[in-house]
């Protein structure tokens, strides 16, 4: 096994967007004390570990607190992006992704093409990053404090080589870590540990090698021996696999307050753009994004604003999204000031990639591209007019008229008509949405509107049709009959003590 | 000089005549030929081309008012149902436009119609319902569009824009009107006017672009929608449950 650790040093502070040209003397508290500072306030004396009234003391200091779910969202997100490399990732400390790249050499080209391919997609972010390379997790950690060159020829005595020569100082150093933690408790013991074995005369992890490990597991514990144990490679734990954070949340704060819609549109592009790109990478498509813009005090409510997109499955073609986006923000009215537009996707399912056929279909068999275009097409009439403007039918097995079949809003793909039988009797093509009451004057039957009667004349029937027995029975007979004006209807009388006419239906 | 001048104009203005979109009196400038036979013989033979014309409005005006229940504009669609059989062959969607009401899947399957290639669009404003036009036939995947007016009526800039976007595209297109649109121009290739008469459906050619000809075709109900059937059924039926002299006896409740 190969281990690569990306460790963010900085991370408290870049979670927080406070990034290392920051001109303020910003420090990052953790129980009363600096975590982590900038630049600017470590220039005016500030130290890690110092009291924060010391340090407001020595300067005019722009305190934050530490914001660990932020840390968190940020690694997650890191973890995703590292994800297009390997599969193997896996949380380390409060600061460090572990990757295992083994199985990647090949694909990438060795090792060194792997890092170097790393170093450049890191450099695009806004983190401050060191990598370490070993054949162990934690050797790997241990490396990125003091990095190596990496080659393709580095092999186990190689690394061990280099571990070797780590000072223990660098294990005694306070790590960070966020306190109250099983990690941080782990890690305390630890520290003593190495503490003691620089206080008995040991400089560098070497001469911890060259002591037998059983006297050193008497000595400082089973948790100790086990670590020195990994940094050897000789505990080699089974690489995680990672696993997708299932919601894709962004956002794009802004530096200047937006007010046209229109000026979002190119944030609401690159967001998008990263949404294709989780996607993509993780194999999966989504149907509903939800576009958050919030105000200069969200949590007002009249400070955002929510918008949700519903489309087609949609994977890489994320200009679908986009344009429905803008038809939504070409009909929003603005009563606020935008300061953040935050994209979410919470659900995403795997894609469901189809083969495309060689040769030419059968008759009549729709082509991908046409499914494509009347998905596109849906999705843009819904998000303009709403999803209850656009529909197609389903059949349902039921006896009674107005019970078989549904008008279904979903956008997928081809409408799937279950292959019920069909009835014995004519059925009409049109349906009333409501069964219109006739009026019976003596024999006839008569449509009554605006003042003026129709006769009908029946020309077919009857046909029984009988439903919900054992509820609400219905019992109808049913007639062709033809209006003064020639219109062909699908009448009925139920057969209840009321006896009354309907009409139901309309042949044309 | 002067005759390379007008050689140039000759060659300008063939190239207006050419477009199909020119009106050139009786005398046809492009043949019709993309067409698709109606499945109706009499109104075949009135039709250039012998049948609808693709890529072309094609006006449906029918008795009735454009307010209040348009049950009369369904009289048209048994004159357009076997048109619309015959399209099941090919690839792609049926869109129906603000149609005035449900249409129903068991009818549609029995008469031979894909329920899962048909969508149903629903908008009642006009520049709504204008753009669904537009967008339904530009989105490369409509078979057949058939469009009834929105509340208000169409001007005539609008019906162009119908027309224009029809002729860009490779769809059949139906526009039903009632009958007052009638008097209004329309830039329509082909304009018909239906009348339900008890016998057969009468369908008149109001206007037809490319030829002066007009006519009248009655097309006869389907066999389960003749009146005819009525005289079977007062044979087969018990004394007491029959349909005296075309009017309703209630036939008895059934054991």
């Amino acid at each position: 096994m190969i281990w690569g650790a990306l460790r963010f040093p900085c991370l408290p502070l870049e979670a927080l967007e406070i990034y290392r040209a920051e001109p303020r003397a910003c420090v990052i508290e953790q129980h009363h004390r600096v975590l982590m500072a900038t630049p600017a306030a470590y220039s005016q004396g500030v130290c890690d570990g110092m009291k924060m009234s010391t340090a407001s003391a020595i300067t005019d200091i722009h305190p934050c607190s530490r914001e660990v779910d932020r840390e968190q969202q940020a690694l997650l997100r890191l973890a995703s992006w590292a994800y297009k490399y390997t599969p193997y990732i896996q949380r380390y400390r409060d600061n460090c992704l572990l990757l295992e790249v083994s199985r990647s050499l090949r694909l990438y080209g060795g090792l060194e093409a792997l890092v170097s391919r790393l170093a450049e997609g890191l450099d695009q972010m806004p983190y401050r990053w060191e990598i370490g390379v070993a054949h162990s997790a934690a050797g790997a950690w241990l490396l990125s404090f003091d990095p190596w060159p990496t080659s393709d020829q580095d092999s186990q005595a190689v690394f061990l080589d280099r571990i070797s020569r780590v000072p223990l100082q660098r294990l005694v150093e306070r790590q960070g870590l966020q306190p109250d933690t099983e990690e941080a408790r782990s890690w305390v013991g630890l520290h003593k540990a190495f503490a003691s074995l620089q206080k008995m005369g040991l400089g560098c992890l070497g001469e911890v090698f060259a002591l037998p490990t059983a006297s050193l597991g008497k000595r400082f514990g089973e948790e100790f021996q086990q670590f020195v144990q990994q940094l050897r490679g000789g505990a080699g734990s089974v690489p995680e696999v990672f696993q997708q954070h299932e919601a894709f949340c962004r956002q794009v704060p802004f530096n200047w307050p937006v007010r046209t819609t229109r000026l979002l549109e190119l944030p609401a592009q690159e967001l998008l753009q990263q949404l294709s790109d989780y996607l993509v990478r993780n194999q999966k498509q989504c149907q509903q994004i939800v576009w958050n813009l919030y105000g200069e005090d969200p949590s007002e409510a009249n400070q955002q604003v929510s918008l949700v997109i519903q489309s087609a499955p949609v994977c890489q073609n994320w200009n679908v999204l986009f344009e429905l986006t803008c038809i939504r923000l070409e009909s929003l009215a603005l009563d606020f000031e935008v300061m953040m537009l935050e994209l979410r996707c919470d659900t995403s399912v795997p894609v469901q990639a189809s083969s495309l056929q060689l040769f030419a279909g059968a008759v009549g068999e729709m082509p991908g591209q046409v499914q494509a275009n009347v998905q596109s097409l849906v999705a843009r009439m819904q998000t303009r007019f709403g999803r209850e403007h656009i529909y197609h039918l389903q059949s349902r097995n039921e006896h009674l008229p107005e019970a078989a079949q549904v008008l279904s809003y979903e956008n997928g793909s081809q409408a799937v008509v279950p292959n019920l039988e069909l009835p014995r009797g004519r059925r009409p093509c049109w349906l009333l949405a409501q069964p219109r009451p006739l009026q019976r004057i003596g024999n006839r039957l008569y449509w009554r509107e605006s003042r003026q009667n129709q006769s009908l004349r029946i020309l077919d029937g009857p046909e029984r049709i009988e439903g919900y027995w054992w509820s609400q029975p219905h019992t109808r007979d049913y007639f062709i009959a033809r209006r003064e004006d020639a219109l062909h209807l699908w009448i009925y009388r139920e057969l209840d003590n009321r006896q009354r006419w309907y009409a139901q239906g309309v042949f044309g | 000089m002067k005759r390379t001048n007008i050689s140039l104009k000759q060659q300008r203005l063939a190239s207006v005549l050419s477009r199909k979109d020119v009106w050139t009196g009786s005398r046809s400038a492009t043949p019709v030929t993309d067409t698709q036979a109606s499945g109706w013989d009499a109104l075949d033979r009135l039709l250039l081309g012998k049948g609808w014309p693709r890529s072309e409005l094609v006006e449906i005006c029918h008795a009735g008012t454009a307010s209040g229940v348009a049950a009369s504009s369904l009289a048209s669609w048994q004159l357009l149902l076997p048109c619309l059989q015959a399209l099941q062959q090919q690839p792609g969607y049926f869109f129906l436009l603000n149609p005035p009401m449900l249409p129903y899947l068991p009818g549609l399957r029995q008469q031979g119609i894909d329920c899962s290639r048909l969508l149903v669009v629903s908008v009642d404003r006009v520049d709504a319902w204008l753009a669904s036009w537009i967008d339904i036939l530009d989105s490369g995947s409509c078979t057949a569009l058939l469009a009834w007016q929105p509340g208000s009526r169409l001007r005539y800039a609008q019906l162009r824009k119908m027309q224009l976007a029809a002729s860009r595209n490779s769809s059949f297109t139906w526009l039903l009107r009632d009958r007052a649109s009638l008097k209004a121009n329309t830039p329509a290739a082909l304009r018909l006017q239906v009348q339900p008469q008890h016998a057969a459906l009468q369908v008149r050619i109001e206007k037809q672009r490319g030829t002066y000809r007009l006519g009248r075709a009655d097309l006869p109900w389907p066999g389960y929608l003749q009146a005819d059937r009525l005289q079977r059924l007062q044979n087969s039926t018990p004394a007491g449950e029959s349909a005296a002299g075309g009017l309703l006896q209630f036939p008895g409740r059934r054991p």
